[in-house]
């Protein structure tokens, strides 16, 4: 039974930071209706500059993470604002063409600045908390309870965010409808430029839990990016709630798969689920039917 | 009669230059090849490795070269993509016509390359990689020259039950071909030797994996006394941090692509008391050491060459000593009558290699190193902890 829990807790550790992930590239996508190619690259690019001030300036550690997140909603919103909008008229795809672009000018500005070293980044909380249930024990990371804790706390927000506050209402509107949004008088422009903000931050967000384990490297948040994508898939792309469910799904599967089943075969076994649920049900678990083609 | 013997000469200089002259020989150079990951996640690693190669290398022309000649590398990014390895090596030998490959990185890459290569007779000496398969059976144009895991995986089961004196012992070890032979190579050696029972978890992880909490947990919960950690940086230094997080107190014996100074600065603390498996000869008193130093940094300055760029050095060192035992007009052939002659030669931190005449029932004809030694993280630096260990002792 501990075993079990025991691998529950760091499968939705694992399902925390996916999901995380999801929800940044869901919010993008839901809002300006692009896949953003370079989301974990700028997540990685943001969380150089906490490496900068924690490492060169000598900042605080809890300093140098708020910098790199007002950083990381300054380098969406920019992207936004400065890029994006200048090709929205003419297609999606330019659009994505264009996010394809920003990943390699995020990895060769990192090649470049940082270059290809891996670097070493702390955690947030140290220590680990033991439980004894019966005669087995629980281990738990107190880093892993904060992953939980803040994961939850952001899902918890933006829930709060969207469901009841007029800009959460218009970024809403705004995905269901741009058009109608535009003639409610909203100002569609600023909630692209502060969907692709608060998405990018939580990118970077996602890379300050998950750097201690990945150490930085321009490489770094591939592999979280690539499940992060899988997670929103198998939730349903257009649904952000779906995104958090397929996060944490994806991230329990894989822990479960890897424990009880084959460590080898984990990845490709957790595809072959989501493969079938999605054959089942191919708009994802929480999307709408109707999937616009990018 | 004058013009017929002026057109001969003329028609005998060209004709020769073709018949005799081997690819990648010039008058003033050999042209040589080499295949590394400057790009993408494992780009440290090559990009180190082509340091270590470029700095012999400067230091070899830069003083009169090989009878006069500069040794011209020429180095091909192939990202670690095996696929991307088979077209540049191909170009490589077929437009580039260089003489030989030299430190190609990473076993997916150099098996991919080491029939085609193997087939055209163009000698590949020194590879990155740990595979056995490169060097058994033995093909006679390619020379390996550090261990293989199997190799390694005996020595490491030796060292922690009849030095270590442990009892319980486990393998973290990639889930690839690598890992595996690792693995296989160690539960033999404990069948053999009479530790049936000694090897209480095998364990295989993911080569992108970055969490072990669960291979940790499970190590606690079976008490070993010493766990063999067949991964290398960034993996193993993670590993180490995450153990410490835990609690995990058993002996933890690295393979050897760990020691290097970047373990430590990644790991810290958690590095400490960590033991790892090493064939470099890398002993700061030593004149050889000391002189590597100070040739790696005429190219780099001020730059402390990490175990990647020693890896990288000692393959241009061992080609280079081929190329001068080859003569004043090298062939292929040569330089692979040459490099069988190499017996117990060292170089300044190459250990003691040894080839012998091209055979197909010998193992050993052509693998390089078949020794290791301890090394320790003590006080965030590596020490020596114990002397060369070979399977034969």
């Amino acid at each position: 039974m501990t075993t079990f829990l025991q691998q529950l807790i760091l499968g939705l550790r694992e399902g925390s930071l996916i999901a995380l992930v999801a929800l940044g590239i869901v919010m993008i996508f839901k809002t300006t209706g692009v896949v953003n190619f370079a989301y974990g690259y700028m997540g990685m690019f943001s969380i150089y500059i906490a490496y900068t001030f924690l490492n060169t300036v000598g900042a605080p550690l809890w300093l140098s993470v708020t910098i790199c997140i007002i950083f990381a909603f300054t380098l969406g919103a920019s992207a936004e604002r400065g890029l994006l909008r200048q090709v929205r008229h003419l297609s999606k795809g330019a659009m994505l063409i264009l996010t394809l672009g920003m990943l390699m000018i995020f990895e060769g500005l990192a090649l470049q600045i940082w270059k290809q070293d891996y670097r070493s980044f702390p955690n947030l909380v140290s220590g680990v908390r033991i439980i004894t249930i019966g005669t087995g024990r629980l281990v738990i990371r107190n880093q892993d309870i904060l992953i939980l804790i803040v994961a939850a706390a952001i899902m918890a927000g933006l829930f709060i965010y969207f469901r009841y506050t007029k800009t959460g209402l218009a970024i809403r509107a705004t995905a269901q409808n741009e058009d109608a949004a535009k003639l409610m008088g909203i100002k569609v422009g600023v909630i692209f430029a502060l969907s692709w903000g608060v998405g990018v931050s939580l990118g970077a967000i996602s890379a300050v839990l998950a750097a201690p384990r990945t150490f930085i490297h321009p490489y770094m948040m591939l592999p979280l990016q690539i499940r992060g994508l899988t997670g929103a898939v198998l939730g349903g792309f257009d649904s952000l709630p779906g995104a958090v469910v397929g996060g944490i799904l994806l991230g329990v599967i894989e822990q479960f798969m890897g424990a009880y089943i084959s460590e080898e075969l984990k990845m490709a076994l957790s595809l072959l689920i989501i493969l079938v649920v999605l054959l089942v049900k191919p708009s994802g678990l929480m999307g709408s039917k109707a999937i616009e083609r990018v | 009669m004058k013009r017929v013997l002026v057109f001969l000469t003329i028609a005998m200089v060209v004709l020769g230059s073709f018949v005799f002259a081997e690819d990648g020989v010039y008058e003033d150079k050999v042209v040589i090849g080499s295949f590394q990951a400057l790009s993408g996640p494992v780009a440290p690693i090559g990009v180190s490795m082509r340091k270590g190669m470029d700095a012999y290398f400067n230091w070899v022309n830069n003083t009169g070269g090989v009878y006069g000649r500069n040794i011209d590398l020429i180095v091909v990014d192939d990202q670690f993509s095996p696929s991307k390895t088979v077209v540049e090596v191909r170009r490589l030998v077929e437009e580039d016509k260089v003489f030989s490959i030299v430190g190609g990185l990473g076993s997916p890459g150099c098996l991919a390359v080491m029939d085609y290569l193997n087939d055209r007779g163009v000698p590949f000496v020194y590879q990155g990689s740990g595979s056995s398969i490169l060097a058994i059976p033995p093909k006679e144009y390619i020379f390996t020259v550090q261990p293989h895991y199997t190799t390694e995986g005996q020595i490491a089961a030796k060292y922690m039950m009849e030095t270590l004196g442990a009892k319980r012992v486990a393998i973290i070890y990639r889930a690839d071909d690598a890992g595996r032979e690792g693995l296989n190579s160690m539960s033999k050696w404990l069948l053999d030797n009479g530790y049936p029972a000694a090897l209480v978890a095998k364990m295989p992880v993911d080569p992108n994996k970055v969490t072990f909490d669960s291979e940790i947990l499970k190590l606690l919960e079976l008490g070993v006394d010493a766990v063999y950690l067949l991964m290398w940086i960034p993996q193993s230094p993670n590993f180490l941090m995450q153990a410490q997080e835990y609690g995990l107190d058993a002996t933890l014996v690295g393979s050897y692509a760990n020691p290097d100074i970047t373990l430590i600065y990644l790991a810290g603390q958690a590095a400490e008391g960590f033991q790892s498996l090493a064939w470099v000869a890398a002993d700061p008193e030593d004149e050889g050491f000391l002189e590597y130093i100070k040739i790696y940094q005429e190219t780099f300055p001020g730059e402390i060459p990490n175990a990647y760029a020693a890896a990288g050095f000692i393959a241009a060192e061992v080609f280079t000593e081929a190329l001068r035992r080859a003569g004043e007009n090298p062939t292929r052939e040569k330089l692979v009558d040459a490099l069988e002659t190499m017996k117990g030669w060292s170089g300044l931190i190459t250990p003691e290699i040894t080839y012998s005449a091209f055979d197909e029932e010998d193992n050993f004809c052509r693998s390089g190193v078949l020794q290791m030694y301890v090394m320790e993280v003590r006080n965030q630096e590596w020490v020596t902890l114990h002397d060369w260990i070979s399977l034969g002792d």
